[in-house]
């Protein structure tokens, strides 16, 4: 399928291979909309992400929307005393580690590109550059 | 002339009193001691008398504020009457008992008389009520001052940002030249945005429907706000005619829900998730239903503060009524509140 969902899919799925990550997510602002959506994914354990709406600077892809810089949790325990609408992609799909890097689109931060794992660990600086790799990538197929 | 008590009946009160006695010469040497110190120490009266002093099992004494272990010792002291001490139990675990001294006369020995009162059972009690009414206060105002400030924002910030969006927008309708225009928009919508947020916060702390609209209608927004939040699809079915209650009533039920459904897209594990209303017979009944991961009841794992269930079952008892929690590991949830209307509902109206 060359449609541009099936593209960003395969990029999806071979990010998440080379990461070696649970799962792996795309998020955009829709235009016209304040909100921010989980778009599409691979990995995941059910539909919730295709549900969840964020408001500007909420979640994970809210944050690295706003701050326009990627963002790093690492061992994300759920007994912190963190509101648990902070990162509800983390409660859907049981994650405790997770990037999250900015995507441009026509130069403004318009999607965010996300990896995630289940089990506590640390994300190395080679994965957050391959990450940020795969985001400009994507940037000129979703340009246009 | 009071009639002299039997010496036999002396001895059956020190042989069968409930509190402890011991009797201690001048240099702290347990010289006599009643059965009740077995209960109470777990040593018996041979281990002790004679062989044992009262220090060797005191671990200092508290007054008040006070602890304070050998200095101004109460064996070197005259009588005393109600302090605490700490003793050491033959298994090995310190406790306390509370205790008052008798010195005798000169003529009469000297001697230190202990009596000893076990009191754990007393202060657990005093300990839950104190507790309880600690739970209960904190819940009331924790309730009183969310509303405070949610109404504080809604019609105080969030009247002012509204106020300068309309200004803004009277300033647009201006000519003025395009990149001032554009300018003043970028402004307009960044106060969109911000009373967005406002009234988004607002309602987060409390919603103000629940006292306009009532429990079912507050709930029916929430579940909106929490299917866009958590993506859970979620299912409210309401049976009988919608009402109003007490408003400590409608405030419990909707935190419980909350929390109850907040539980479940932490933990549960789930894609959907099912609400249930009714009043019947004067009784209340609301559950949250999920088919998710469940959890052994037995031994909670506490994966977050451990404070949820407690405060549902706090909120609940509050307004007379009973919480049930069904769980079994890949069965699901269940949360269960049943509220008896009757009384209390006119006593209750505090929020």
């Amino acid at each position: 399928m060359d449609t541009l969902a099936g593209v960003i899919n395969k990029y999806l799925e071979e990010l998440r291979q080379r990461t070696d990550a649970d799962f792996s997510a795309f998020a955009c602002q829709e235009p016209g909309e304040a909100v921010i959506r989980w778009k599409y994914a691979v990995g995941n354990k059910n539909e919730r992400f295709r549900r969840i709406v964020l408001r500007s600077g909420k979640g994970i892809a809210g944050k690295v929307l706003m701050a326009g810089r990627p963002m790093i949790l690492e061992n994300y325990e759920h007994r912190q005393h963190d509101d648990p609408q902070e990162y509800p992609i983390l409660y859907a799909e049981e994650l405790r580690s997770a990037l999250g890097v900015p995507v441009l689109i026509a130069g403004r931060v318009k999607g965010v590109l996300l990896i995630g794992y289940r089990n506590p660990c640390r994300i190395e600086e080679v994965i957050v550059g391959l990450v940020k790799q795969v985001a400009k990538e994507m940037e000129n197929i979703i340009g246009i | 002339m009071r009639q002299k008590t039997s010496e036999p009946l002396f001895k059956d009160i020190f042989q069968y009193g409930s509190d402890a006695i011991v009797i201690l010469d001048d240099k702290g040497i347990i010289i006599d001691a009643n059965p009740s110190i077995e209960m109470l120490t777990g040593y018996c009266t041979e281990e002790l008398i004679h062989k044992m002093s009262l220090c060797d099992i005191c671990h200092g004494m508290e007054r008040c504020a006070d602890f304070t272990v050998c200095i101004n010792c109460f064996t070197t002291l005259e009588s005393m009457s109600s302090f605490k001490i700490r003793l050491l139990h033959r298994k090995g675990h310190i406790f306390s008992v509370s205790a008052s001294t008798t010195r005798l006369p000169q003529n009469a020995g000297g001697f230190l008389i202990v009596v000893l009162r076990d009191m754990s059972e007393y202060n657990k009690q005093d300990q839950k009520y104190v507790q309880k009414k600690m739970a209960n206060y904190m819940i009331q105002a924790q309730e009183g001052e969310r509303k405070r400030v949610s109404r504080e924002l809604h019609d105080g910030v969030g009247q002012t940002i509204y106020s300068m969006i309309v200004g803004l927008n009277i300033i647009e309708q201006m000519e003025l030249e395009n990149d001032l225009k554009s300018h003043f928009q970028l402004v307009r919508d960044m106060a969109v945005q911000a009373l967005s947020e406002v009234r988004h916060i607002s309602v987060d702390l409390r919603p103000s429907s629940l006292d306009d609209w009532g429990f079912v209608p507050a709930l029916r927004s929430f579940i909106k706000q929490f299917e866009r939040t958590y993506g859970i699809v979620t299912r409210l079915s309401v049976v009988g005619q919608e009402r109003r209650y007490g408003a400590s009533i409608e405030t419990a039920l909707y935190r419980i829900c909350q929390e109850a459904m907040i539980n479940a897209a932490k933990y549960a594990n789930i894609d959907t998730l099912e609400i249930h209303f009714e009043e019947q017979d004067q009784l209340l009944y609301l559950a949250v239903i999920d088919l998710g991961r469940g959890f052994n009841l037995e031994k909670i794992e506490v994966m977050g503060t451990g404070l949820g269930l407690y405060g549902m079952r706090e909120r609940a008892k509050l307004i007379g009524g009973t919480l049930k929690i069904t769980s079994g590991c890949d069965h699901g949830t269940t949360i269960r509140v049943y509220v008896p209307l009757g009384k209390e509902e006119e006593i209750i109206h505090d929020h």
